[in-house]
């Protein structure tokens, strides 16, 4: 079908500017998780992330809602979880910020303490790993509380493929 | 931004698997593939936990076919080494070199705590 050149680029920036941009909505359960992952493995390799960086985004968020259906405290009425994903624009330092939005207790994962892992197995209570895998797949977290919701940015970075 | 002719998209399965064989040198190897989220945890945390439980002395938990290995996963696997060690038993944990889930199990410390291998013949004479 023929296009007018107009047409034609108004299509090709429109297209660009989806595939810079995505965003998602979950409830606050095991499945809404796995259906977040899904989203993710769906929008991210066609905003050109890595395969690693996408690996390093998937575990920052099955932390972050991990922490939120434990221990946000979500009403029934307020189950919703909002995601966005935006790719910056620059080629030479790419990255990606994935934006999560729950409307929780206030709670901030860059502020929370965590203690070490026990040395030895009979002590190890396994609790904080997930705060410890967040902080360490993230190469800058950063939270705010706004109209009553926790948002989490997690921003991955990586070196544009030789 | 690249003019793609064919689009693809990464998808994550939604198959867990929990599977085991015991060894004629006595111990037990519980394979667990699939995603080791809360989900995949809930699905096989029960088998998991009776597995490691009715091991007659040592537990491989080969993960090098796993997915993805969420904080939880780490959990169930710790809470049954505990228990496994609690009847003089050991657990040792297999997985894929430079994988994901072998980063995750050294940057969290469990390695310090549950042996981990890349080689299968060497998980085998750690037991």
């Amino acid at each position: 079908m023929a296009q007018t050149p107009v047409n034609a680029e108004a299509n090709a920036e429109a297209n660009a500017e989806a595939t810079l941009h995505a965003k998602f909505q979950v409830q606050a359960t095991p499945e809404g998780a796995r259906a977040a992952a899904q989203w993710l493995w769906a929008q991210a390799p066609r905003m050109d992330v890595p395969r690693s960086a996408i690996e390093r985004l998937d575990i920052c968020l099955a932390e972050a809602l991990a922490n939120i259906i434990s221990h946000a405290q979500l009403a029934p009425s307020a189950q919703a979880i909002d995601l966005n994903l935006q790719r910056s624009a620059s080629a030479s330092s790419p990255e990606v910020a994935l934006g999560i939005w729950d409307r929780g207790t206030a709670f901030d994962p860059t502020a929370a303490v965590v203690r070490p892992l026990a040395s030895n197995l009979p002590d190890a209570t396994p609790g904080g790993l997930g705060l410890v895998m967040l902080r360490s797949n993230a190469d800058a977290l950063s939270y705010q509380r706004e109209g009553g919701r926790n948002g989490l940015t997690i921003t991955v970075a990586w070196t544009q493929a030789s | 931004m690249s003019n793609l002719a064919v689009c693809f998209f990464l998808s994550i399965s939604k198959i867990m698997a929990i599977d085991f064989n015991d060894a004629p040198e006595g111990f037990r190897t519980v394979r667990i593939t699939g995603r080791l989220d809360i989900s995949g945890t809930d699905d096989i945390a029960t088998r998991f936990t009776a597995l490691t439980a009715t091991a007659d002395q040592h537990v491989m938990v080969d993960l090098s076919a796993l997915e993805f290995l969420a904080s939880i996963g780490i959990r169930a696997i710790i809470t049954n080494a505990k228990a496994l060690q609690q009847r003089g038993g050991k657990m040792v944990l297999l997985v894929q070199a430079g994988s994901s889930i072998e980063k995750t199990l050294t940057t969290t410390g469990v390695d310090a705590l549950i042996p981990l291998f890349t080689d299968a013949a060497q998980a085998r004479a750690a037991l």
